[in-house]
């Protein structure tokens, strides 16, 4: 099956112990194509298949990472190709994940239930597509994004600092406003632009929208006493925008790929801090001072 | 003294930053800012053994100093590594 996430084309196919695997990822089916253009190319392909066994040889252990949503086991071969053991919320591991050095080319095999299941296609997908887009100056970050007059306005922060707080004042109090995505938007510079898209990763919420804008800001949520935003110097920016975004820093191309892109959002956007109460005030301070058009 | 490896100094909109990377510093999330002056010397050493009289002579080589404030300037710098722990 073809799919199209922040205009790249990616590929997923079930060995034929899989009758229905599409049925695993109801989210994508917003991203559905029939056929790519012929300017296009595939960003990626998996191939799910449950016969896949982990490679043992060779592998040096990176290590086993809490991402916030599951512990992921890293593997990497003297090729630079990577294997993951992705765990759920539970701690069982629900799928191996083998990728070459790029990412385009992917392998997996799932296990457990088909809760399980879901939870570790999702994964994968999710894993494989951020670091195989980061090759082509995209970003996949945690953040919640609004569209306000038809352009993006992402919101990142700590988990439980407010930032679903004030992404549903803006959608309540703010004109014109819609959620984008939730959880894992997509962030991509083509030539001197910044676009944003929603992906078929939202977190909690359902909100998986084959949609596109252009970027207004980046803007980083605080608890404070009272409501008032700053605009982040490029030093400051980057600090606040890296934690944000899914990366591996032992990989050096990735690593590389992340900061060079993260440097073109500075420069062709804004990225800002608001300091906040969760009140109405706080979006509506927000919104004056980072809407400029 | 070294530079600890994976502190590789980006160019990021004009501004001198290091950031950590490898497998190694998976844990380091500070972003340390370079002014010209110290970025030049972070460059210049390359993974060379060093100490402060050795950044003092590289920034006699570049800029006109005198050769006491260099060296007062350079130990300074290089205790700030330290306790950061970029250097080794």
């Amino acid at each position: 099956m073809l799919y199209r996430i922040a205009e790249f084309p990616i590929e997923i196919s079930f060995s034929e112990d899989y009758t229905d695997g599409t049925s695993l990822i109801p989210s994508f089916t917003p991203f559905v194509i029939g056929r790519m253009c012929k300017e296009e190319s595939l960003l990626l392909r998996l191939y799910v298949d449950d016969k896949l066994q982990p490679k043992k040889e060779n592998r040096e252990r990176i290590g086993d990472f809490d991402t916030g949503n599951g512990n992921v086991i890293v593997d990497r071969f003297p090729d630079s190709s990577y294997q993951y053991i992705i765990k759920d919320l539970e701690g069982r591991a629900c799928c191996l994940l083998q990728t070459n050095a790029d990412f385009n080319d992917c392998r997996c095999a799932l296990n457990g239930d088909f809760f399980m299941r879901q939870y570790a296609l999702n994964n994968a997908v999710m894993m494989a597509f951020s670091f195989a887009a980061s090759f082509q100056k995209a970003l996949m970050i945690h953040a919640s994004l609004v569209r306000h007059n038809g352009r993006g306005y992402a919101f990142i922060a700590q988990s439980g600092t407010g930032k679903s707080t004030q992404v549903s004042n803006w959608l309540r109090y703010i004109p014109d406003c819609d959620l984008m995505n939730d959880d894992n938007p997509v962030v991509r510079v083509i030539g001197e632009e910044v676009f944003v898209y929603g992906t078929p990763w939202s977190g909690k919420t359902p909100c998986y929208r084959d949609v596109k804008a252009p970027l207004a800001a980046v803007t980083r949520i605080e608890r404070c006493e009272r409501n008032w935003v700053e605009k982040l110097p490029t030093v400051a920016a980057f600090a606040s925008f890296l934690p944000s975004c899914s990366t591996m820093r032992w990989d050096k191309r990735v690593f590389d790929n992340v900061c060079n892109c993260i440097s073109d959002v500075i420069r062709f956007s804004e990225l800002y801090t608001l300091h906040c109460l969760p009140d109405r005030e706080s979006a509506e301070v927000c919104h004056s001072m980072i809407d400029h058009e | 003294m070294r530079k600890k490896p994976g502190f590789n100094l980006r160019d990021v909109c004009g501004e001198q930053i290091v950031v950590a990377e490898g497998k190694e510093n998976i844990d380091f999330s500070n972003i340390i800012s370079m002014n010209e002056t110290s970025a030049f010397i972070w460059e210049a050493l390359g993974d060379k053994e060093f100490d402060a009289d050795m950044m003092a002579s590289l920034l006699l080589e570049k800029y006109d100093v005198d050769a006491e404030v260099a060296k007062a300037d350079c130990e300074n710098l290089l205790r700030g590594w330290s306790e950061i722990g970029i250097v080794e």
